[in-house]
């Protein structure tokens, strides 16, 4: 029988701050036989007390300074994580995903949906107004979509305020 | 007066150019954290630290760019701040952050990087409001969905 995991995604700096927050509430209500796969664009390593069964690192899916170098690198970090995501899924029972952003997340989590798995995800903790382009995406199929500022209701037709990480 | 400079992962030239220009290193005792950029400049400067948090509690006054993660983590240790968006960024999200900071009075939010050292001047004599926030609670419901079969 292939082990149960939950893959994490999510980007450096607040992305990681808010998963670190996130898993330390969340792992002591997990059985302990579910184990983590971590999908993410930082180079900093996430405290966990579950085992981490596997981990993808990747470059940022979008350059903070220039759209065209996002435009360039995409198709690879597309192609690469769809084929990481395949590994995954012949290796693993995935149960679902959880990210708090940004874009690494986009590609594993449409690929959970298409398998009929859980997708849970956050808007960023920083947005208040606007909604971010990850939030925007993941927004239309996720399971639950937590906003964390109330002020977002206005944005998110379909969304879960349960308080800020 | 002990001065922190934290620009978290991603590049903020235009702040440390700032910093540079208006002398403030020379002034004042600082210390600088950016990943990226030249740091020579600097007399004390570093890219990247486990222990930041050591940091944070050694400085009087935190200049930080208005990273989610930079700026809650220094507002629940009460901190005083002076928050910088990084509007050179394609994207401006940083804005909305500096601007929650600045509507609920939380710290100084600088707008205009030549105002730098003028506010380092008044953010000690300045009086702040204290950050909370509601603890997050949906943990229950995650763990709810993901074991649920539908």
């Amino acid at each position: 029988m292939k082990e149960k995991i939950i893959c994490l995604a999510f980007g450096k700096g607040g992305h990681q701050e808010q998963m670190q927050r996130l898993i330390i509430m969340l792992a002591p209500m997990l059985p302990e036989n579910i184990t983590f796969v971590i999908i993410t664009d930082s180079t900093k390593r996430l405290i966990v007390s579950n085992t981490v069964v596997a981990e993808y690192k990747y470059s940022e899916a979008r350059d903070k300074y220039s759209l065209t170098k996002s435009l360039i690198k995409l198709p690879y970090l597309l192609f690469r994580q769809l084929y990481d995501m395949l590994k995954i899924s012949i290796n693993y029972d995935i149960l679902g995903i959880i990210t708090t952003g940004p874009g690494v997340a986009i590609v594993p989590a449409c690929y959970c949906k298409a398998l009929g798995k859980k997708v849970i995800a956050f808007e960023s903790w920083s947005r208040f107004e606007h909604a971010s382009l990850t939030g925007k995406i993941l927004h239309k199929f996720s399971d639950i979509f937590f906003i964390q500022n109330k002020s977002l209701k206005e944005v998110y037709k379909e969304c879960v305020y349960k308080g800020k990480l | 007066m002990k001065i922190f400079v934290t620009v978290g992962t991603t590049a903020f030239p235009e702040l440390l150019n700032a910093i540079n220009k208006q002398n403030i290193d020379k002034i004042y005792e600082m210390v600088v954290q950016s990943t990226q950029g030249d740091l020579s400049t600097f007399n004390n400067a570093f890219s990247f630290i486990d222990d930041i948090e050591s940091w944070y509690n050694w400085a009087d006054v935190i200049i930080t760019h208005a990273g989610a993660g930079s700026v809650y983590n220094l507002l629940e240790k009460q901190k005083k701040l002076i928050v910088v968006p990084n509007t050179y960024r394609q994207d401006k999200h940083q804005l909305e952050l500096a601007n929650f900071v600045k509507r609920n009075k939380l710290a100084l939010v600088c707008y205009d990087l030549t105002s730098l050292m003028a506010m380092l001047e008044e953010v000690l004599l300045m009086k702040f409001n204290q950050y909370s926030k509601d603890d997050f609670t949906g943990v229950n419901l995650i763990v709810d969905c993901l074991f649920s079969k539908n």
